[in-house]
């Protein structure tokens, strides 16, 4: 079906990959100090994402009205911008894009569980994602700006969750997938927990033979741990800026 | 926001009068430090980012797409999309139509003609992030908004880049299709910089007793009596002229003399906040570099 | 008016403490499913209804030729309608409320069904077309949800699959332009084309440490069941489904969030899944078996018995 060569036979792949390789890994926390309490900005390969979180507070901007608030924990609202220019083509979304709700409500499901609930409770957190370029593996890039807004904003986390999509070509599995590869192959979008073995989220939603999931997953774990790494790392430094100005 | 009345009058006493004195003690023509990037959206020609300290930011991106046409008006689309707000909400529409006609108006469409039959169709996309909460209470202020748009727009649309064309400008004796280099080195400017063509701004101003203001801030949108916004292109005044609710007070009559004061101070501030946005193009943006 | 299912405290810790002594209410182990019951309608096309325990959900699967979408014209269309009505259970609104927890839930259960059936190819859609770019078969899966017991998904997921196994639509002919339909009774209805049977499996995960233990610990002991009922599902901490057909191919595999859950238990989960399958999809595939033998033509029944006699 597909005109390009995503593997090549010599084990390159379209954009000059190994099929264990990360795309390029950019992130940055505190990018919004005035919009927000907490924001960052994740850059995997060509996908940009920004996150913006405001909260803990009293009154959630965009709760619904009449939603109480829980004494056992924090209410999470989540919001996704994905303007039109964000794809390749030019495409006008519906601000009520089933495929979106359901992202949301997977990502609000996944930090319910992250986030160290006594700590905040009766609070609502208004998480703001926006998408400024996509290029494959959207929900990878979510949770992980995500985390880190969320470590910006200094909401207590147990760990850092980092997710990444990994994707299977003929016998190969391919680490973080671009939109062209993902156009044509089946992936398996996970999210693991710190430095664990645990999955907090997994998403996949084309066939897959169950014998090569295994390999899909360890694969994926290791891409998730080096991806927590750098994200620690750029927290690290922002941590030390802040304390040199003090 | 919500303020007091003995809040509003300090406001309007220390605006209207002979020396006005603003709340943030700018001069009655400077602007609020504004911030800008651009070209950092990979897959559109062109994109900015005009974001001032508050938090408001405005991505803008331009798309271009190649059409077959005769009617030019159709060739550029704008669509705002303001968080908070829905699609199709008044503010959105509006500030998208306003938007657009003064862009069409102002258009120098040679610049989008490839063909003879061939066209650029250009989709400016506007996105307002972080709106600050005491908007949400009333959208009106929102159109205070519009200047901060309008950059954005001008420096997306400065920044675009085309891709070369190779095949013939001229097809109207044989059909061809208009094909393009592979070599995003080539890719040319959409605005040339030899051209004199500059997309146009729209500034804001709040009228208050016989002060001109420039970009007025939140709290001095309160007091203000009315609200006007003004096209500037290439050194002239240009439509859109028109009255803007800026405050949910009621706006008040004005008379003419305060209109030209306006006009004028649009005419001086004008070419300074091109070279301002010019220079932000000319600076070199890492692809990878921190944009944040 | 939404009601939410209170659960005692005391409830509460005596199903988890019951959970954690590997004994369930109502007496199944832990991975073990209710038993499925699937009835088809005798006299019609296309209705299936399917229990599980006490959850019952009914699917009706209809057919109308419209001219397909501009960007496929060469497939049909196929849609599956999910509105959950209060007539199950009080837990559920009519019409979608956005923001509360209860239409959050609907919309994953409509995403997941809409996902595991359709986005998997179950259904051939370029069967469906008839003349590229202006006629095709747009096929429409109608699930109505009778009552509530808990694990909607998987029973969804079998009752399209056997409504859509049991549909048959007319029979027809292309005369340049014009389609010309058949009626029953002048020739006999076609099947669709289902290229597998993709079954839905959703497993609840209970934590019988707490929070600190499941995401730092390596004790790997968080308690794992299928198919659960309303009170199961309402005090579990986290879900994942799995979808899988007879060919060991996974085809949605969502865990969203919820209980951390160590790979090595969710792949013993695939394993279990897969085992279950190869039952299910023959449970099925005997179903609709029967009913096309009951269905035969009593007419055709004879001819059979007479060409019988004559070898």
């Amino acid at each position: 079906m597909s005109r390009l060569e995503l593997y090549s036979p010599e084990g390159l792949r379209v954009d000059g990959r190994r099929w264990n390789e990360l795309r390029r890994f950019e992130c940055q926390i505190n990018t919004h100090p005035n919009a927000a309490d907490g924001s960052s900005y994740v850059q995997q390969g060509n996908s940009k994402v920004l996150c913006l979180v405001k909260g803990p507070m009293e009154h959630g901007a965009n709760l619904a009205a009449g939603t109480k608030l829980d004494p056992n924990g924090p209410v999470l609202s989540l919001n996704i911008n994905y303007p039109p220019f964000a794809s390749n083509e030019r495409k006008k979304r519906p601000k009520n894009d089933r495929r979106l709700q359901e992202i949301s409500i997977i990502l609000k499901r996944c930090f319910m569980k992250t986030i160290v609930l006594k700590n905040y409770s009766r609070t609502a957190i208004d998480i703001n994602l926006t998408v400024l370029a996509m290029d494959g593996g959207l929900l990878a890039c979510f949770c992980n700006a995500i985390t880190l807004a969320l470590i910006d904003a200094g909401i207590s986390l147990y760990d850092y969750v980092s997710a990444v999509s990994v994707g299977l070509y003929d016998q190969t599995p391919l680490l973080d997938m671009n939109a062209l590869e993902e156009n044509d192959l089946s992936f398996v979008t996970i999210g693991v927990v710190g430095d664990s073995d645990k999955l907090n989220l997994t998403l996949c939603e084309d066939k897959l033979p169950l014998d090569k999931l295994e390999r899909l997953i360890s694969l994926g774990i290791e891409g998730c741990h080096r991806l927590k790494e750098l994200m620690d790392l750029q927290v690290r430094v922002a941590g030390g800026q802040l304390q040199e100005r003090q | 926001m919500v303020l007091s009345t003995a809040e509003k009058s300090y406001i309007y006493d220390s605006l209207a009068g002979e020396n006005s004195t603003r709340t943030d003690s700018r001069k009655n023509n400077e602007f609020r430090p504004l911030k800008a990037v651009c070209s950092f959206v990979p897959n559109c020609n062109g994109s900015s980012r005009v974001y001032n300290p508050d938090g408001i930011e405005c991505i803008t991106s331009v798309k271009a797409k190649v059409i077959r046409t005769k009617e030019l008006s159709d060739l550029i689309n704008v669509d705002v999309d303001v968080e908070g707000q829905r699609d199709n909400s008044t503010l959105c529409l509006s500030l998208s139509a306003m938007i657009q006609r003064a862009l069409v108006n102002n258009f120098d469409f040679e610049v989008l003609r490839l063909t003879d039959k061939y066209y650029f169709q250009l989709y400016v996309d506007i996105l307002v992030l972080s709106v600050p909460g005491d908007f949400k209470n009333s959208s009106y202020t929102l159109y205070s908004l519009l200047s901060l748009i309008s950059m954005g727009t001008y420096l997306a649309l400065k920044s675009a880049k085309l891709p070369l064309l190779t095949s013939t400008t001229n097809d109207r004796e044989i059909e061809e299709e208009p094909s393009f280099a592979d070599d995003w080195e080539l890719a040319t400017d959409l605005i040339p910089a030899e051209s004199k063509f500059q997309p146009m701004l729209i500034f804001v101003v709040g009228l208050v007793g016989s002060n001109v203001l420039v970009d007025p801030s939140l709290d001095e949108e309160e007091v203000l009596e009315s609200g006007l916004c003004i096209g500037y292109c290439q050194g002239n005044i240009v439509a859109p002229i028109q009255s803007v609710a800026l405050s949910t007070a009621d706006g008040k009559a004005f008379n003419r003399k305060l209109l030209t004061k306006a006009l004028e101070t649009v005419k001086q501030i004008g070419q300074p906040v091109v070279e301002a946005l010019e220079s932000i193009l000319n600076t070199e943006v890492d692809e990878y570099g921190s944009f944040f | 008016m939404v009601r939410d299912y209170d659960i005692s405290n005391n409830e509460k810790q005596f199903v988890l403490a019951a959970l954690e002594q590997n004994i369930r209410l109502d007496g199944r182990k832990l991975l073990q499913m209710r038993d499925v019951h699937i009835s088809v309608s005798r006299d019609e096309y296309g209705y299936a209804e399917v229990s599980l325990g006490k959850t019952k959900v009914a699917c009706r699967v209809t057919a109308e030729i419209t001219k397909p979408y501009e960007d496929r014209p060469f497939d049909g269309i196929f849609q599956i309608s999910t509105d959950i009505s209060p007539i199950c259970s009080p837990f559920f609104e009519s019409g979608l409320t956005t923001g509360s927890k209860q239409s959050n839930d609907e919309i994953l259960i409509s995403r997941l069904i809409e996902k595991a059936v359709r986005r998997s190819g179950a259904l051939d859609l370029e069967s469906l077309c008839i003349i590229a770019g202006s006629k095709c078969w747009a096929v429409r899966a109608d699930l109505q949800f009778l009552n509530y017991d808990g694990n909607f998904i998987d029973i969804s997921s079998i009752a399209v699959m056997v409504a859509l196994l049991h549909f048959r639509k007319p029979d027809m002919e292309i005369d340049g332009n014009n389609v010309i339909l058949f009626d029953e009774d002048q020739r006999n209805p076609v099947p669709l084309s289902i290229l597998h049977i993709p079954l839905c499996f959703t497993f609840q995960f209970y934590n019988p440490n707490d929070d600190e233990e499941n995401i730092k610990g390596n004790l790997n002991n968080e308690l794992i069941l299928l198919d659960a009922n309303l009170l199961e599902e309402r005090l579990s901490l986290g879900s994942m489904t799995l979808t899988i057909n007879k060919n060991k191919e996974l085809c949605q595999m969502v865990k969203c969030g919820g209980l951390n859950i160590d790979a090595s238990m969710i792949m013993n989960c695939c394993q279990h899944a897969s085992n279950l399958v190869d039952d299910l999809t023959r449970k099925i595939n005997d179903v609709i078996k029967k009913d096309s033998e009951l269905r035969k033509n009593p007419v055709e029944k004879e001819l059979q018995v007479v060409n019988q006699r004559e070898t």
